[in-house]
């Protein structure tokens, strides 16, 4: 039997999943960021390189916010919600099931943004870069898809539309301002700051799904579809 | 047996009280009909029969299940359709079909066997790859009759599911019923076409202002009521309501 994620997840990609909404949002930041690492390269400085690398997860981050944004949005607009809701299929399945879509194209989008360091720009590698482009890009794609589901289960109206974005990109700029400022103390120990920033973005996520269970309710998305 | 027991319940959404003290009981293999008028409370009492929307006061047991405690439960024995039903736009007839199919944990064979057959049934064996942007409303009604009897629910609950469709398709309807009905599957439906629901419903339940105003075997209703048909008793009982 197949995991009801899995089953919600793979519907997810092929109801929301375009190629114009990933591919448009991410040529823009890559143009701009990609001549910045090019030069950084060649100067040698690593925090610099450090800090250009983590603002690069931006767009992983970027594609999840794209793929996911109207994830509860759309079964209310297709009416499909209550059919979806009397299968017997647990909420945090359902959740992750809708971020699964997000998820996965996040972690495509991050592959390539590490092949293109790795293997095209050849970036020096040190124990930071692997942690940034393994350990907190990843963490930051899941973080960011926990973010947009727990928004958009609280208000998944679109009227409230603005809130729910408010707070996934809220949420999603207070991680970046934050590696940011750690990043200015970086001097000191870089890897040291690459950990704390990794630590928090971990107990992050780890809070948004448990906020995530707690703004899912059924009543709620039923009664907004009427 | 019953298999549907509700007693004194009330469902208060914003602040206004949808339902009223209903009572109902239901036996297995009955095909009950909800009778009334918009806003009578039909689709609120069949969404909280259905565990979506959670009862404010009073219980009700769905198979010796609970809600909203053994919701998950009731969720794996039923079937429902929602008024308005409707169909993921970007996929086909198939795999919209297979992918509520596959909730229930149909393995995939059977899953595509059972979809071949009653889109047979529904003579929509045609339509099995077109989107549904192709398709009339009585035919994603039909799917949406499939999508909830594919799964071989024990009960079943329709919001409206003859609504927009024609006299053939509703008597295509009818007759798929009343084969669930003789495998024992037990049956709730709202409608507002009197004579189907008095042909097709072993009970009915008329409902006005979040209300049951009259509940029970038709021909009883009839000789109770002196009159000669549901529609009569409906018209009868609504009007000495409303006055």
């Amino acid at each position: 039997m197949t995991n009801p994620i899995t089953i919600i997840g793979i519907k997810e990609m092929k109801t929301s999943l375009t190629f114009t909404r990933i591919l448009i949002p991410v040529l823009i930041i890559s143009s701009s960021l990609i001549p910045q690492i090019t030069s950084i390269i060649q100067g040698g400085d690593k925090l610099e390189l450090y800090s250009v690398l983590f603002l690069s997860q931006l767009i992983p981050v970027i594609i999840v916010y794209q793929v996911g944004t109207n994830v509860f949005l759309n079964e209310i607009r297709w009416k499909t919600i209550k059919s979806l809701l009397a299968t017997p299929i647990s909420d945090l399945d359902i959740l992750l099931g809708k971020g699964f879509a997000s998820i996965t194209a996040g972690l495509c989008g991050e592959a390539i943004l590490d092949l293109l360091f790795l293997f095209v720009l050849r970036i020096e590698t040190d124990a930071c870069v692997y942690l940034i482009l393994f350990g907190i890009g990843p963490l930051l794609v899941v973080y960011s898809t926990l973010l947009i589901v727990a928004a958009s289960a609280k208000f998944p109206v679109s009227e409230s539309y603005g809130k729910s974005s408010i707070i996934t990109l809220g949420g999603i700029m207070l991680v970046f301002l934050l590696g940011t400022l750690l990043q200015g103390i970086a001097h000191f120990n870089a890897f040291l700051s690459l950990l704390i920033v990794f630590l928090i973005v971990a107990s992050m996520t780890l809070g948004t799904l448990i906020l995530s269970l707690r703004f899912f309710n059924r009543e709620n998305l039923v009664i907004t579809q009427g | 047996m019953q298999v549907i027991q509700v007693q004194n319940l009330s469902k208060i959404i914003h602040g206004i009280e949808i339902l009223k003290d209903i009572n109902l009981n239901v036996e297995k293999g009955e095909i009950l009909a909800f009778i009334g008028p918009n806003g009578a409370g039909k689709t609120t009492t069949i969404n909280i029969l259905a565990t979506l929307l959670k009862p404010t006061k009073g219980q009700v047991t769905i198979a010796g299940n609970k809600i909203p405690e053994k919701s998950r439960q009731i969720r794996e024995i039923i079937g429902y359709l929602q008024e308005d039903f409707s169909l993921y736009p970007g996929l086909s007839v198939f795999d919209n079909l297979d992918y509520w199919a596959s909730l229930y944990g149909i393995p995939k064979n059977e899953r595509i066997n059972r979809i071949i057959k009653l889109l047979d049934d529904f003579n929509l064996t045609e339509k099995m790859h077109s989107k549904p942007s192709t398709l009339s409303k009585g035919m994603i009604q039909k799917i949406g009759i499939i999508k909830s009897i594919v799964h071989h629910p024990r009960i079943l609950f329709l919001d409206e599911p003859t609504s927009g469709l024609d006299p053939e398709m509703v008597e295509e309807i009818q007759v798929m019923l009343l084969d669930l009905k003789k495998e024992g599957c037990t049956t709730i439906i709202t409608t507002h076409l009197l004579d189907r629901a008095e042909k097709i419903s072993d009970n009915v339940v008329l409902i006005s202002k979040g209300r049951v105003i009259a509940s029970g075997d038709i021909s009883e209703l009839k000789s109770r009521l002196r009159t000669s048909d549901l529609t009569e008793i409906y018209h009868k009982l609504m009007v000495t309501k409303n006055d």
